[in-house]
């Protein structure tokens, strides 16, 4: 959460651009991620996120802080423009689409080869995941958002997101090993 | 390695600097749509002019409706008796007579040839010029064919110079 996230989004909603251009570069690597990992191409996925933040910016007046987190707004446009493009589009391009040294932080040479290998397993594993699982797994272990926040993105209660993880977590590793 | 550390590893992804520098100045630069109550005030105003235009007709239509039943209620001329009931009424009281001051018809060769039998009637017949058949016969041109009748058979039948002959006499 930005400092002062409060005021911004009261500043944003009332249309003032700067505001909204601090959620913006706090958002939007997030929700890129979110969107590369759902379609597997970056210019699919920059275009995707692009079309996000404008929803966002144009719809901001509409805003109600109702306790959920921003973020959780964010993400929720994000998965319904994800779900609209691939009811428009048929054929999908596979998640190896991406470069993997496009996923790995730089690192020392011998270690670096190993780590893309896992790294690229596992990022090939959570493509053959359910929708809803691939949507927790996301949220949870590589952004980082809390129960409470993954339930409001994904509209469904804090234990339904417990038992998603758990089970998303099973399948994952399933796939991997 | 542990799965948890793995994904956290994929955190790294970042999108291209110069595609987010672009996208975020567009999208700030894009005008928000105006709130609903503005839009239809924006609305309202693009169509003052066929708004006003139907207003007008409107008015005009009431005036009219209005003015009638105004008329109908105060008017000495008597509205009121333009009803159905009244006018009928009024309409059978009517002495109508219509008398045929003249009536034309063709004559049939019967008559013709009666009177061409007769020579007074024969002299009446050509001094009359609304005969149909007479003009022919007074022309002298050809001989113009008396219709034979059932009544003339037995007596002679007279062509229309013989006629004349008879009545020069």
């Amino acid at each position: 959460m930005v400092d002062g996230e409060r005021t911004i989004i009261e500043n944003a909603v009332k249309g003032e651009a700067s505001a909204f251009g601090q959620l913006y570069d706090h958002y939007q690597p997030k929700i890129y991620r979110f969107v590369l990992f759902k379609v597997s191409q970056r210019e699919e996925a920059e275009d995707l996120t692009h079309e996000v933040f404008m929803s966002a910016w144009q719809r901001i007046r509409t805003y109600r802080d109702f306790g959920f987190p921003f973020s959780s707004w964010l993400y929720q446009i994000a998965r319904n423009r994800i779900i609209d493009h691939y009811r428009t589009k048929k054929a999908s391009t596979p998640i190896d689409a991406v470069d993997p040294e496009y996923f790995v932080a730089p690192a020392s040479a011998p270690r670096a080869v190993e780590e893309k290998i896992e790294v690229e397993r596992v990022r090939r594993a959570l493509g053959k995941l359910k929708p809803e699982h691939q949507d927790v797994v996301i949220m949870r272990f590589i952004e980082e958002l809390s129960i409470k926040e993954t339930a409001a993105a994904l509209g469904k209660t804090e234990g339904a997101i417990k038992l998603l993880q758990h089970r998303a977590m099973k399948a994952l590793q399933e796939l991997v090993d | 390695m542990d799965l948890l550390t793995t994904l956290k590893k994929l955190q790294h992804a970042q999108a291209d600097p110069v595609y987010t520098a672009r996208s975020r100045s567009i999208i700030l630069h894009t005008a928000q749509p105006l709130p609903p109550l503005r839009m239809l005030g924006r609305w309202m105003l693009r169509n003052v002019e066929s708004g006003a235009t139907l207003a007008l007709a409107g008015l005009c239509l009431f005036l009219v409706v209005a003015g009638f039943s105004l008329w109908k209620s105060f008017s000495p001329l008597g509205i009121a008796q333009f009803d159905l009931a009244s006018l009928r009424a009024e309409a059978q009281a009517i002495d109508i007579q219509i008398k045929l001051a003249g009536l034309a018809y063709e004559e049939s060769t019967l008559p013709v040839a009666a009177a061409l039998r007769s020579p007074s009637a024969a002299l009446q017949i050509t001094g009359s010029p609304q005969s149909p058949r007479t003009p022919n016969a007074a022309a002298g041109t050809a001989a113009a064919p008396v219709l034979p009748d059932k009544t003339a058979t037995s007596t002679p039948v007279l062509s229309i110079d013989e006629a004349l002959l008879k009545l020069s006499e």
